[in-house]
This record gives C-alpha cells, structure tokens and sequence, in this order.
C-alpha cells in the first residue's frame, strides 16, 4: 500500500466521520453510548450542550487520526535517505493513527470554552483539588510516562553495547529510529503541559449531576491525551527496534533487537488486558463521584 | 464535598464558602492534609470574585481550620482534637440555642456567661 492509497482514503474517511458525527439520532445514540460507559445518568439539562461537546470531540479525534496517518505516510514515502524500512513505517502509520487522534481531541478540549452560566443561578465546586490521579488511572498515567521514554532508552542501550562491543558499523543510529525517539519525548511533554492545563481550567455546574458530567468529559479528554505517549511510545519501540534490526547485519545484535520486540508485544498485550479489565473509563467515577447514584439501565 | 454559592441568599458569598468548608471539616468529610482548590479555581467555579475566596480563605487560616503551605497550596490543618470536641459541643449549643428559638445574641450572652467571661450569671 504507498502514498497515493492512503491521501486517497483520507477524504473517504473524513466524510464518513463527518456524517456519523452530525446526524442528531447517531449523536443522541453516542451521549447515551457513553453514559453507560461511564455510569453516568443522562444529563438533565444541559443534553443537547453534552452532546454537541461529544460529537465535537470524536470528529476532531476522527480528524486527528486522519491527519496523522496522511502526515506519516508522505514522511515515509518522501524522506531522503528513506527514515524506515518496511515493516517500520506500518508501525509509524498506526503510531500517527493513535497519536493523531489524541492530539485531535486534545485541541478539541483545549478550544472549548464552557458553558456560560446564567446570572442568579447557585453554583456548585468541589471543596479539594482534582488531579490527574483523579481522572487517569495510574496504569495509563504512569504507563504513559514509562512507554513514552522506551524509544529513546531502547536507542542509548543499543548504541551503549555496540560501543562497548567495539563496533563501529552498530554505533550510526538511523535516523528514523533517532526522530521517533524525540517525537516520544516531545509528546509525552507536550501531553503533560496540556493535561495540567485542562485540570486547572474552571468547572461550571449548578447541580452535582452537571459537575459529574464535566469531570466525565474532563476524564475523557485527559486519558484520550494520555493515549498520545502511550501510542508513540509503544509503536515508537516497535519502530526503533525493527530499524536497528534492519540496520545492524551482525546476528547477535539483530537477534536481541528482534526478541526485544517479542517481549514489547507480550507486554503491550498483558498491560493492555489488565488496563482494560479495570474499566479505566469508570476511574474518575470510582475517585470523585463513589456515592453519585448510578442510572438504573447502567446497573 | 460539595461547595454551593447561592448568589440570591442574604448569607454574602465568602460567608457560605468559609461556613461550609468548617462544616465539612466538623463533619470529617474534609479530612486533615486535604488539598483545597486554589483560590483563583474556586473563584471560577463558583463564578465569585477571588477576593471573596482569599477572604474566606484568610479567615479559615486566622481560625486554624486551613493553612497555606507556600506555593503547594491550601490544606486542611491538623486536627487539634480537644479543640474539635469543644467546636462540636458550640455547634450542638449553636443548634440547641436555635431550636429554642433564642436569638443568637442571647445565646452567646448565656455562653459568655457560663465561660465566667462576664459578671450575669446565667439564668438556670
């Protein structure tokens, strides 16, 4: 599959989010979607506002991810020397896929601007200070921060060996695997700031069921920003491991870049079935809203 | 650990926020080393001025019940339990002085009283 394919699809697949995303039924149908996951009663009075602020959200994720895999493909297609050989740059496409879609919704969170509140209307705050503990379970938080920083240790551990092993051909770093590296880092900073910043920006709610729905969107879009590193640092790894694995022709070498990839899958694929078994949607639920009463259709 | 400001009841704002966050804390739903929001958070939360906080904020501290800890923020203090059995015994006065339906100016002359801090002794 080239270039040509993928800016092919990309229009393709704008307008097929475009029409999931604006159609009322199918907009109604993800509120209520998502309620359930989150065990959340319907909002009362604010439906139409949350639902819109949904809609939103998915399509600039849609529209991030679609960005993402067309500014990876035509990197991959047009650097010279050639960044990544194949297989390595179907994982930069799935990489840019994922992180793609957490910048998009990531911009989408920073550019809402609330909900105006009426004058004379009681307002309701939470008496402590939320954190990011609160609203990202500590396995995508911290996973997040571990995976982000693998491309570039896997990079100093493999330039390490080869220049204690006293060869000159394993010490070039490919270029590709050296920009993926700092891609990692620059995301997984670059994710942090913007979290920090969403969880200081103010909360308007009058009633407690309205504050649990911004701390359920707040929560959204803080994990979808987590996503980020974990996705550039996850496929990143794949990415460096399989470019030193092309690079190096020496077999001990490559044979330890390739079982490093068995063992990242194996732990990509644990981690990813733990954090899924512990509902991670549901964590801001279980930190800051234990006694908010669950709908009857979500029990 | 709710905070409400309701901007149409005669209680002034910084009131409600001090009153409330005491009464969490009497209750132990706020417990010791507890993080408030900072001032400028709650302020745009509960949609007052940051000076109605920071007062509410200043009188808490000057009471005890809060203290600032430089640039990590605000926390509930320590609690003195001897000083917390005392307020719960005010508060259960405050509240039987209501049910009777005294003013509270009467109230607080018969505990002033009862303290041996004025020369009227109270009336049995």
């Amino acid at each position: 599959l080239d270039t040509g394919f993928w800016l092919a699809l990309a229009p393709l697949a704008l307008l097929l989010a475009l029409v999931l995303r604006t159609r009322p039924r199918l907009r109604r149908a993800s509120l209520q979607r998502y309620a359930r996951r989150v065990d959340l009663p319907l909002p009362s009075k604010r439906r139409d506002d949350t639902e819109h602020l949904l809609a939103t959200r998915s399509l600039a994720t849609d529209v991030g991810a679609i960005t993402g895999v067309v500014a990876a493909a035509v990197w991959t297609a047009t650097a010279q020397p050639p960044a990544l050989e194949e297989p390595s740059w179907v994982l930069v496409l799935l990489g840019a896929l994922f992180t793609g879609g957490a910048v998009g919704a990531g911009v989408s969170a920073a550019l809402e601007t609330g909900r105006r509140p009426t004058p004379g209307e009681p307002r309701v705050a939470r008496a402590t200070a939320a954190t990011l503990d609160d609203y990202v379970a500590p396995l995508e938080l911290h996973g997040g921060r571990i995976v982000a920083v693998l491309p570039t240790l896997t990079l100093v551990a493999a330039w390490a060996a080869a220049s204690w092993s006293g060869r000159s051909d394993a010490t070039a770093v490919p270029t590709g695997a050296l920009g993926i590296a700092l891609l990692s880092l620059g995301v997984v900073a670059g994710s942090e700031l913007a979290g920090r910043r969403l969880i200081g920006r103010p909360q308007t709610a009058t009633t407690d069921l309205e504050l649990a729905w911004d701390d359920a969107l707040r929560a959204r879009a803080l994990r979808d920003l987590s996503t980020a590193p974990i996705a550039v640092g996850t496929y990143g790894t794949f990415g460096v491991l399989l470019a030193l694995g092309d690079a190096l022709q020496h077999g001990a070498f490559r044979d330890a870049a390739f079982g490093g990839i068995g063992l990242l899958l194996v732990a990509a694929v644990v981690v990813a079935v733990v954090s899924t078994s512990s509902r991670p949607h549901r964590h801001f639920r279980r930190r800051l809203w234990p006694d908010l009463a669950a709908p009857a259709s979500a029990r | 650990m709710m905070l409400v400001v309701d901007p149409r009841s005669p209680t002034p704002p910084y009131e409600q926020v001090r009153s409330q966050i005491v009464e969490l804390v009497h209750r132990g739903e706020l417990i010791p080393g507890a993080r408030l929001p900072t001032v400028r958070r709650l302020a745009g939360d509960l949609g007052i001025a940051p000076n109605t906080v920071a007062r509410a904020y200043r009188e808490l501290e000057q009471a005890g019940v809060i203290e600032t800890r430089g640039r990590h923020g605000t926390f509930v203090a320590p609690r003195d339990e001897t000083a917390a059995k005392a307020a719960e015994a005010a508060a259960a006065y405050a509240a039987r002085v209501r049910e009777l339906g005294l003013p509270p100016a009467e109230g607080l002359r018969l505990a002033t009283a009862a303290l041996g801090l004025s020369e009227q002794a109270p009336t049995p």
